[in-house]
């Protein structure tokens, strides 16, 4: 009866017409975005986060969520139609995608990747829904011992899974921690790392750092090159995909949903790996494997269907335990705060409307999703016309009004333009951004629980392996670390991410 | 020999921690079940400087592990730092629309892509808009022009 209730509560606050609007704003932008190749859905949250202050805490998180799926959805009909794909995580979708475009069958491509992914929203909203309240349970008998480790397990994960090598990414995680360690220490008052400006003193904000490492790094990236994009002109006939398209898709959409909702939960996996991992179990399984990359339908359903289904079940370890699996979620945990929440498990019950009122929009949007872009889809990919010499002043534009409008200190300025420098360095040296993002976020908490667990062990570090759960958290990280430097999965995990 | 990604971010972490642990150890450092507020950079800067001079030497044993460091392309990374910059030193004596205007058309030096007329456009365009969200949707308190 709990869920129930529950869910009539979420539902009430998700139908809220203000909320609905927000909700449908999201994913319109998400889906413009994700059509548009060089803005992300990171780049546009960042730019959107000091937007939301003025909203209800719901109305934004809402937003930014509708933003994160649309885009995955805006990703994949460009990948269909233009054999582009908008978002990395809608690489393996033009493979088999563009191909059945090819065959004339783009509409029943583009309706099998509405239906696929609906159905594994539906699925992960549902287990957010059966395992959010167990897991915040659990969660608030940890710790600070067990939080310690549980996000040092989180860090490690993330610099693990990222593209490069896995050094880079912990040495980048543990820079994030130190820069989110900047301004006022609030068990003694000292400043620390402030370099004597005002500014720095309450810490730097959280948009400012990953607006410069994520939109302004991207944009220069971007502008190295020369822009060349070709435009799908035939027309789109037939949406519907007929009754043995259908019949072939049912079952690798339940599979690829079981897969990107395993990949969802795992702190630092991602949507681009649960992807290749659907794609890669479809051809293993089928009979005849030759048809894939020939315009497969399991090959755009099960994909489809994974994506979605990371992107929303990625939301229960941001919600129930406070500890972000990607960038995208690091972001939507930095709105969190910016709305004076602190994240953790206390959310859900201190918190009850904004916890489901996201996961009940979640589940509208979806729908919206389906209902609004497939008659849509010409304006999409019209979109597509629009060149980044026009964009980028755009973005710019948002983004430094955005970051002067936090304060009204033009040393948050000077910031974007520094992280921004900072961005592109790490990008020329093969540094990812997202551990930085991420230990940048959990940076306070970590030093603040570590701390905790030091005094009340009397400064005793083995109290880290002397309690069960963190003893738990650091061996399956330890595992994680051998297993990704064992050379053949190594090359498996390059070759997989590469291929995106 | 080049010079790989890995050497070049090796040598950068290892300098960034030993920096940061010159810093940390200014303040003060207590002990394990007291620290104070030096203790845990200065642990954390370690161990960056640590394992920077890891990723450094294991670029140098294997050199071909890792690829040389790709060309920076100054001139979008100029015009665009430039350009945000210039908007953060226009915003307060200027106001919003000298400073779009600024930030639009130093941008736009990032590639010789499109003409000017273009950029008038583009920067009144954006300008009206930015105008009517920020200051007339979410009443943000910036001035418009020089007073």
């Amino acid at each position: 009866m709990d869920i129930l209730s529950n869910l009539a509560l979420g539902f009430s606050v998700a139908a809220d017409p203000w909320n609905l609007l927000y909700c449908l704003i999201g994913v319109t932008l998400g889906t413009f975005i994700g059509v548009l190749p060089g803005v992300g859905p990171v780049v546009t949250i960042a730019m959107l986060l000091p937007l939301t202050f003025g909203l209800p805490s719901e109305g934004a998180l809402i937003m930014l969520a509708g933003i994160y799926y649309g885009a995955a959805y805006g990703g994949s009909t460009t990948a269909i139609l233009v054999n582009l794909p908008g978002e990395s995580s809608s690489v393996v979708t033009c493979i088999d995608g563009y191909q059945m475009a090819r065959k004339g069958r783009a509409g029943a491509a583009l309706a099998l990747c509405a239906i696929g992914s609906f159905v594994a929203g539906c699925f992960g909203t549902a287990l957010i829904v059966v395992a959010g309240p167990p897991l915040t349970k659990i969660a608030l008998e940890f710790g600070p011992v067990e939080y310690f480790s549980l996000m040092l397990m989180a860090l490690v994960f993330t610099s693990a899974l990222v593209h490069g090598s896995m050094a880079k990414g912990v040495l980048m995680a543990l820079f994030g921690i130190l820069v989110g360690l900047a301004g006022v220490d609030i068990n003694t008052g000292v400043r620390r790392f402030t370099f004597g400006s005002s500014g720095l003193v309450e810490g730097i904000e959280f948009a400012v750092a990953a607006m410069g490492l994520f939109a302004i790094a991207e944009i220069v990236k971007n502008l190295e090159t020369v822009e060349k994009r070709e435009v799908f002109t035939g027309r789109i006939s037939g949406l519907m995909p007929n009754r043995d398209e259908m019949r072939q898709a049912v079952k690798p959409i339940m599979r690829g949903t079981l897969v990107g909702s395993f990949f969802g939960v795992l702190p630092g996996a991602g949507q681009t790996i649960a992807t290749f991992a659907a794609y890669m179990l479809e051809k293993r399984i089928a009979k005849d494997p030759s048809r894939f990359g020939q315009g497969a339908v399991e090959g755009v359903a099960a994909p489809e269907a994974a994506n979605n289904a990371s992107a929303q079940t990625s939301f229960i370890p941001t919600l129930t335990l406070g500890i972000p699996g990607s960038a995208t979620m690091a972001l939507v945990l930095g709105a969190l705060m910016i709305q004076g929440i602190v994240p953790g498990p206390q959310v859900i019950t201190s918190h009850p409307s904004l916890f489901w009122g996201l996961i009940a929009s979640m589940w509208i949007g979806n729908l919206l999703l389906v209902v609004l872009n497939l008659p849509l889809v010409g304006v999409w990919t019209s979109m597509l016309r629009i060149p980044y010499r026009v964009l980028f002043p755009g973005i710019l534009v948002l983004c430094c009004i955005g970051v002067f409008s936090l304060k009204f200190n033009e040393v948050d300025i000077w910031l974007v333009a520094l992280f921004g420098l900072a961005g592109y360095i790490f990008v020329k040296l093969d540094c990812e951004p997202a551990p930085f993002i991420l230990g940048f976020v959990l940076g306070p908490m970590i030093e603040e629980n570590f701390r905790r667990a030091m005094l009340m062990s009397r400064g005793d570090p083995s109290v880290f392996f002397t309690s069960p759960i963190s003893l738990g958290f650091l061996v399956f990280m330890f595992l994680i670390m051998l297993v990704l430097t064992i050379p053949s999965l190594r090359s498996q995990k390059e070759r997989a991410i590469l291929e995106a | 020999m080049h010079i790989s990604k890995d050497l070049a971010s090796g040598v950068l972490f290892t300098l960034l921690g030993l920096g940061g642990l010159i810093i940390s150890t200014s303040y003060r450092m207590g002990t394990l079940a007291q620290m104070g507020p030096g203790m845990f950079p200065a642990m954390l800067n370690v161990a960056i400087a640590a394992g920077g001079a890891f990723v450094a030497v294991r670029s140098l044993m294997a050199s071909d592990a890792s690829a040389p460091i790709e060309r920076f392309h100054f001139r979008p990374l100029i015009a665009v730092l430039a350009a945000i910059v210039s908007f953060g030193l226009a915003i307060r004596p200027l106001g919003l629309i000298p400073a779009i205007f600024l930030l639009v058309g130093i941008s736009r030096l990032a590639n010789s892509d499109g003409g000017w007329l273009e950029t008038v456009v583009m920067s009144l365009i954006l300008a009206a808009v930015c105008v009517g969200i920020f200051i007339y949707g979410l009443g943000l308190n910036i001035e418009l022009g020089p007073i």
